[in-house]
């Protein structure tokens, strides 16, 4: 079955077509839910609350782009819209804060349990203009409006974020040291 | 120890081909989410209906408002035009002499006769004066000035009188083609004003044909400015409907607009993680209490009219009068909101009417007290209730002082009572606890009313028919009730309620300056079919 007709068939609330596309997407999508939430279970919920939006939505999917891409774009919305409401309190002045280049060294050894741990405990706000932003590549002007907020925001989010993570990593790498020793 | 690299490159390369399978359950969860279609379709409604709800609210306060301003204006309208129409009955009813009735009601000599011609006059140099201001504006308004600011500072250079016509004609002029609806309240009451005078010029048209041509008149003088003749247009049509439709359709599209506005932001996300953010028997519960909150309510009432005390709104001589209570219809509609499941908070719209008879009075005719005699009451107003010079004069049966009538034949001396007919619309704020919530409810009520009064007239049996005589001058415009009531609901399907409640409602202000200790009361028993939703 090509993925058209699997479209097509989900539209008319087919039962076997629709198990057929989670099959087929549910590790992509999950991926994404385990990044953008705060732990585990948010993101089986994020992943349900997502694939409910897909089935319900899907009868509005007009076939103009990339159907991947707008699967994963209902599941990160899915997400920012539990996450974007809460927002951190702003430490950090729009302004000072620039495009900082946060080097660490580059070490093969660092798990990605580990990465996804410290992504999930970063502040909601962080966590999320973060993975926008890095993992998935949108610009600070598309994530201001997505997350309602402004552009400087975005960037000092960001820088903040990034400044987090490396603390983290330098501690896991300094624990590992500690350990082999 | 290796290259520096930027800590984006890390996450990013690590977490290129990260996938992870989600638990099976999941999967379960979502076929049992998106199974039942029909459930999902029922939560849209809900927020429609609310949306309608407040629709409903507003457009039942708008109608009571439209009433409210009307009824204001009516007063003028009765003493103007009612007059001549009293006599026309009255005299059909009393009098051989037709010629003189039918003919030349306003050439008869009496008193009040002459001064129901004098309101008439009175009423044509309103006209006149809704001519000249009207006329007086087509220049401003032909100058291009548009602002309400110009038209009344022109205004302060006419006249006082002049000026405030002219305030009325130009508000309604700007009303018309403004539309926008922030101001309404204070629209209406123009408009409504103005749709008062011009009733009243219309009633009293066939008497004054100067009227009428002064109104078409007006409309060839300002053919030329369009806001003038939407103003004259308006108020010509049936400007009663067109205003109530404007305000339907004005709270249609504000209905559309909050909509809109919901649906613009992210509306598809917004509807979806809502619906989802609750767990599914939360939804089940939630919607169970959301698709009740709202319930209209359509009832009916026999209501009994009473005082309390001993005591006559109407005269001193009243107060030891028996009082008897009539049994009117009350009928309305009301639209209550369940703030939680013990408590429901209502309003609607009542059309009330009332009637109640001072027993054991005396009418009869007297040819030498014209006018305001000694036997004149204090708040009954009987203008130009006379038949050839005869006037009608009406003693309470219990001062009566036989001696006083020997020119009387026995069959003349009867007594009979005043019935005073009220008509109001009232509008009720009621709070409701349910005390049992089954499917048979038992509940208490309480609140209070504001009561708008339409018609008062005081009638009376002479010569074997009934006959309005007057008007009670006391009666406030505006009154109050504190309203108790026990409320029993018997719910025959999930949608449809049927209920009954005997309610007491205590008037607080209705009348001014009574004698004695003159406190009326409502009873009534109000049934009901109510719809939830």
């Amino acid at each position: 079955m090509s993925l058209q007709q699997l479209i097509t068939k989900c539209k008319v609330y087919d039962t076997k077509a629709q198990s057929e596309l989670y099959k087929l997407f549910s590790s992509k999508l999950f991926s994404i839910c385990l990044k953008y939430s705060r732990n585990y279970a948010e993101a089986e919920d994020n992943l349900q609350d997502a694939f409910v939006t897909i089935f319900k939505k899907i009868d509005q999917f007009k076939h103009k782009g990339s159907f991947e891409g707008w699967l994963k774009r209902i599941t990160v919305n899915t997400a920012l819209q539990r996450y974007r409401s809460q927002g951190v309190f702003d430490i950090v002045n729009d302004q000072n804060i620039e495009e900082q280049i946060v080097e660490i060294n580059d070490d093969e050894d660092i798990s990605i349990d580990y990465l996804l741990q410290i992504i999930q405990e970063l502040p909601d706000r962080y966590r999320l203009v973060f993975n926008l932003y890095v993992l998935d590549g949108y610009s600070h002007k598309d994530i201001a409006s997505m997350l309602k907020i402004t552009d400087g925001t975005s960037k000092s989010n960001l820088a903040r974020a990034r400044q987090i993570l490396k603390t983290k990593v330098l501690e896991y790498k300094s624990r590992l040291i500690s350990q082999s020793l | 120890m290796s290259n520096k690299k930027h800590i984006d490159r890390l996450f990013q390369e690590k977490f290129k081909d990260f996938d992870v399978k989600p638990d099976s359950k999941i999967w379960e969860n979502i076929q049992d989410e998106i199974a039942p279609k029909k459930e999902k379709k029922k939560r849209v409604i809900p927020i429609w209906f609310k949306y309608g709800g407040i629709a409903a609210l507003l457009l039942l306060f708008l109608t009571a408002g439209i009433t409210v301003f009307n009824s204001t204006s009516n007063p003028e309208t009765i003493v103007d035009t009612k007059l001549p129409t009293t006599i026309n009955t009255k005299d059909k009813n009393l009098n051989k002499n037709k010629n003189t009735i039918l003919n030349t009601p306003v050439i008869s000599s009496n008193n009040n006769n002459v001064e129901t011609y004098n309101n008439e006059t009175k009423t044509v140099s309103k006209e006149d004066e809704i001519k000249t201001a009207t006329s007086s504006q087509a220049p401003i308004a032909s100058t291009g000035i548009k602002t309400d600011k110009h038209i009344t500072s022109k205004n302060k250079y006419s006249t006082p009188k002049e000026a405030t016509k002219l305030n009325h004609t130009a508000a309604v002029n700007t009303n018309s083609y403004k539309s926008s609806n922030n101001s309404s309240a204070y629209k209406k009451q123009d408009e409504s004003n103005l749709i008062g005078d011009q009733n009243n010029s219309t009633k009293t048209n066939p008497l004054n044909g100067v009227a009428v041509i002064s109104n078409s008149n007006v409309q060839k003088t300002t053919n030329t400015e369009k806001d003038i003749n939407n103003a004259i247009n308006a108020v010509k049509d049936d400007t009663f409907s067109s205003t109530v439709a404007q305000s339907k359709s004005s709270n249609k599209n504000k209905i559309n607009e909050t909509l809109k506005d919901s649906v613009s932001t992210n509306a598809i996300e917004n509807a979806i993680a809502e619906a989802k953010n609750e767990s599914k028997k939360e939804k089940i519960k939630k919607k169970e209490a959301a698709s009740k909150k709202w319930t209209v309510n359509a009832n009916v009432a026999p209501v009994y009219y009473n005082t309390l005390g001993k005591g006559s709104h109407i005269d001193q001589q009243f107060i030891d009068n028996k009082k008897t209570g009539a049994i009117n219809t009350s009928y309305g509609i009301n639209v209550g909101y369940a703030i939680n499941d013990k408590l429901k908070i209502r309003s609607g719209v009542n059309s009330l009417n009332l009637g109640y008879d001072t027993d054991n009075v005396v009418i009869y005719e007297s040819v030498a007290n014209s006018g305001r005699g000694p036997n004149t009451l204090k708040n009954l107003e009987m203008p130009s209730f006379s038949v050839n010079g005869t006037n009608i004069a009406v003693v309470s049966g219990e001062k009566i002082n036989t001696n006083q009538f020997e020119s009387f034949s026995p069959q003349e001396f009867k007594t009979t009572s005043l019935k005073q007919q009220i008509n109001y619309v009232e509008i009720p704020v009621e709070l409701e606890y349910a005390l049992i919530n089954k499917r048979f409810g038992v509940n208490v009520i309480g609140g209070m009313s504001t009561f708008i009064l339409g018609n008062n007239d005081v009638s009376t049996e002479l010569r074997g028919t009934t006959t309005q005589i007057g008007t009670v001058n006391n009666i406030n415009e505006i009154s109050f009730s504190t309203n108790i009531g026990l409320g029993i609901g018997y719910d025959f399907s999930k949608a449809f309620k049927l209920n009954l409640e005997p309610t007491f409602k205590y008037q607080i202000n209705a009348f001014d300056d009574t004698a004695g200790n003159f406190n009326p009361f409502i009873l009534g028993i109000y049934t009901g079919l109510s719809y939830k939703f």
